[in-house]
């Protein structure tokens, strides 16, 4: 390219008569941004975006009395807004050090790679460009430490409560099993050939995108326990969001919501998930990566952030993920991913703990069991009528779903959530790495 | 060389959308009806024998399909009860008039009783001239406002109080991602539901083709070469559902279930989300002390200490809807407010001021 505009460029040009081009809040710098209908100079905008980031901190601000300094993981893809949340938790820090000379917390920066599964040339490239990436932002943001954790390690991840319990208790010297072929395992295949060969059973690449992301999320809260991080920290913006809770209304997935999208506590353990940028949108973040010079830091370059490369596969084998992220990233929708993410943010459960109890947690989600509505309401009319017979029920879930289970599994429905049976449909017995608690 | 792999006999024809079995005519014709049939028992549809009940019927594919299926059902499974078509005249030339053609020859047809109600009748303004008021841009608040009623005024006139509607699974699925686009709750845990009966009306209403895809609608109606009319409304290409539409459509090229999960999601947020039970709020936060959604049910139970006035609304913060039915002072008909929307839709075009009725449209408006 001869000539290239940024946005930045762009926010410089002069807009409209300079009538009134003074920044709307301090009235003092020239406006380089209009934000939500308001003209602002870059330093109020950052101070907006800062002042989004601190609401979520209030737990980690310094106290008089605490004690011991709070672990924090915090989750980065390397993207755009995981270096953006990177940077403002950095700086967030940098400033309790400074005025308190201490800070409440400590930060563990993870990134999950999952490279290894693109296979062959590809894995090299992307690995070497996530390698470059993490060096980049080890020697910028010192105060943190980085890690980089394969995917397939999910499957080294010792199984059963009382694995987890002990990783709790002994809090020193707890590290993965890298050895290539570890004696403990019963089978001989490495975690990578495990990992493919439960991806290859799958029917489709979108259950393959949706099991993936569940795994790495899974990855990452094994990862905080045994850590004993408290908090774990996602760069989620909110068109990011927008896009997660219709992907999993369209996989299935409506009755573990909640559980999806919420900040505060898992199924999955005790750590809080916290997500600073919710209340964000993806251009916002964009907007503040560019006046705080931080492209480099990503692994996207700015070209393909603000304007994606069309998705490399065919639309039938686009995932539904990412046909959401396209439809909120589209400019025309994007201010529609306010109204999805509040809106799902004010769905409840009116019987949780009854659910919980009775149903139990997925097996591949490790999220609450659903129920088929419908079963529900018959077992309400039985009840009231004293009669009895559920065997049919069943069946008619089977038959109008279209969901029958594999030979042999009928007893599928009881221990998978509906989201998860349809993303593993046809695959068979599948080997799961990761227990529930 | 492709079988059937439900007869093992003839060749397959048809490969179903919901979970890609590719099945002959004869099958599909059985598979269809009898999810049909399924979704009727065990929604309990027809609870009483010897019921009058209504299918609103457009001549469209959706209302034949249902009407000719219906009439099939009737008579194999004996549910014992008699269909009337109720039908309704917006007064839209070159759509209405012509399709109503068609559910005459239904109701000859189908051998049922046909009911015409007409927004001529009932407000005295057609579509025609309301759009020659109003223009096109939101004309359909009009139309749906006035349509709701016109049912159940149908209804009445034919002394029934259970409409069925041919609304399919794509319908519901588009509902549930435009009520999330629009952050529509209250609509949002009632979209998916089969069966609703509102607080504003005593009509029950069922969507007997909940689960039935678009598609196999289409092909059913021509397998059966069923008699129906093909052409949208002039005026509606309604933006915001095409929105959700095309939305969907993708979904459906990545994953052909993804219609019906779609569906399943929004009946799971009905049971859970905005089930009348949330009033439990107190044990649940016991159990769960995230602090999610403490402040919004506080809301709302200061909403329920607050006398309930006369058909009034309270929206609360978190957009759940309680609401005390009256009567509309003007006509006489069930409402929410003191006076109904549609009387204030009528009202505002006979006072020739078309813009005050689209503000006041409030929830039913789409810009």
């Amino acid at each position: 390219m001869e000539f290239e505009v940024t946005m930045a460029d762009i926010a410089r040009l002069p807009r409209t008569p300079a009538a009134q081009s003074l920044c709307k809040r301090c009235k003092q710098n020239p406006p380089e941004i209009t934000m939500r209908h308001e003209a602002l100079c870059r330093d109020c905008f950052q101070i907006y975006i800062r002042t989004k980031f601190t609401r979520h901190m209030e737990p980690y601000r310094v106290k008089k009395n605490s004690q011991t300094t709070k672990k924090l993981l915090l989750a980065t893809s390397l993207g755009v807004s995981s270096t953006a949340l990177l940077d403002i938790l950095h700086w967030h820090r940098a400033l309790q050090v400074e005025r308190a000379r201490r800070s409440e917390y400590d930060v563990e920066v993870v990134h999950i790679d999952d490279t290894a599964l693109i296979g062959g040339d590809g894995t090299t490239a992307a690995a070497a460009a996530a390698d470059e990436c993490l060096e980049k932002l080890r020697e910028r943001y010192t105060q943190f430490e980085f890690t980089k954790v394969p995917l397939e390690d999910i499957y080294r991840i010792p199984n059963g409560t009382a694995a987890v319990e002990e990783i709790i208790s002994t809090t020193e010297g707890i590290t993965l099993d890298h050895s290539p072929s570890s004696p403990s395992s019963s089978s001989s295949s490495s975690p990578l050939d495990k990992l493919r060969t439960l991806l290859s059973t799958l029917n489709s690449r979108a259950s393959q995108m949706d099991l993936i992301t569940i795994l790495r999320t899974r990855l990452i809260v094994e990862l905080a326990k045994q850590r004993n991080c408290e908090a774990i920290f996602f760069a989620d913006s909110m068109t990011k969001m927008a896009a997660m809770v219709l992907a999993e209304v369209t996989k299935g997935r409506g009755h573990a919501l909640p559980w999806l999208i919420s900040d505060g506590p898992t199924p999955y353990g005790p750590q809080t998930i916290v997500r600073p940028f919710r209340e964000l949108s993806k251009s916002e973040i964009a907007s503040f990566i560019t006046f705080s010079s931080l492209w480099p830091f990503s692994i996207i370059s700015q070209e393909a952030a603000t304007n994606p490369p069309k998705p490399p596969v065919k639309a039938k084998n686009q995932t539904i993920d990412e046909v959401m992220e396209k439809f909120f990233n589209d400019v025309s929708n994007a201010h529609l991913s306010t109204n999805v993410v509040k809106t799902a943010a004010k769905l409840g459960f009116a019987d949780d703990r009854d659910r919980v109890e009775r149903l139990g947690l997925c097996e591949i989600c490790g999220l609450p069991m659903d129920e088929d509505p419908r079963i529900r309401k018959l077992k309400n009319v039985k009840a009231e009528e004293g009669g009895e017979g559920n065997g049919n029920a069943n069946d008619a879930d089977a038959r109008i779903y279209c969901l029958e289970p594999p030979e042999g599994e009928e007893g599928l429905k009881q221990r998978r959530c509906y989201g998860c049976r349809r993303s593993t449909l046809g695959a068979g017995k599948i080997d799961w790495p990761v227990n529930n608690r | 060389m492709n079988q059937c792999v439900i007869c093992q006999t003839n060749r397959a024809q048809v490969i179903r959308p919901k979970n890609g079995q590719k099945i002959c005519k004869s099958c599909f014709l059985e598979v269809f009806e009898l999810e049909i049939h399924t979704t009727i028992v065990e929604n309990n549809i027809f609870p009483n024998r010897g019921e009058r009940v209504a299918i609103g019927a457009s001549g469209g594919k959706d209302s034949t399909v249902l009407a000719a299926t219906l009439k099939a059902l009737n008579e194999r499974y004996d549910y014992g009860v008699e269909f009337v078509l109720l039908s309704i005249d917006e007064g839209i030339h070159g759509y209405r008039d012509d399709s109503l053609e068609t559910v005459k020859r239904n109701a000859i047809q189908y051998e049922m009783e046909l009911c015409i109600v007409g927004y001529d009748t009932l407000y005295g303004w057609t579509m025609d001239k309301v759009v020659e008021m109003v223009g096109r841009k939101g004309n359909c608040t009009y139309c749906g406002v006035f349509r709701r009623q016109a049912l159940d005024r149908g209804a009445k006139q034919l002394d029934i109080s259970h409409i069925l509607t041919g609304h399919n699974a794509d319908d519901i699925a588009e509902t549930v991602l435009m009520n999330f686009l629009r952050g529509d709750l209250p609509r949002l845990g009632r979209c998916a539901e089969i069966m609703t009966a509102s607080p504003t009306s005593a009509m029950k209403r069922s969507k007997p083709l909940k689960y039935a895809y678009e598609k196999e609608i289409v092909l059913y109606a021509h397998y059966r070469e069923l008699d129906y009319f093909s052409t949208e409304c002039v005026y509606s290409p309604e933006a915001f559902r095409g929105n959700a539409r095309s939305l969907l459509k993708e979904l459906e090229k990545i994953r052909p279930s993804s219609v019906l999960d779609i569906v399943r999601s929004g009946e799971q947020l009905v049971h859970d989300a905005i089930g009348p039970n949330k009033l439990r709020y107190e044990e649940q936060n016991e159990w769960y002390e995230g602090g999610k959604g403490s402040e919004n049910d506080k809301h709302i139970l200061g909403n329920l200490k607050s006398p309930p006035g006369h058909g009034t609304t309270h929206q609360t913060t978190d957009g759940s809807r309680i609401q005390t039915i009256g009567v509309c002072e003007n006509c006489g008909y069930m409402s929410s407010q003191p006076i109904c929307k549609a009387c204030v839709l009528v009202d505002s075009l006979n006072k020739t001021n078309a813009s005050v009725g689209v503000s006041l449209g409030g929830g039913q408006t789409i810009h």
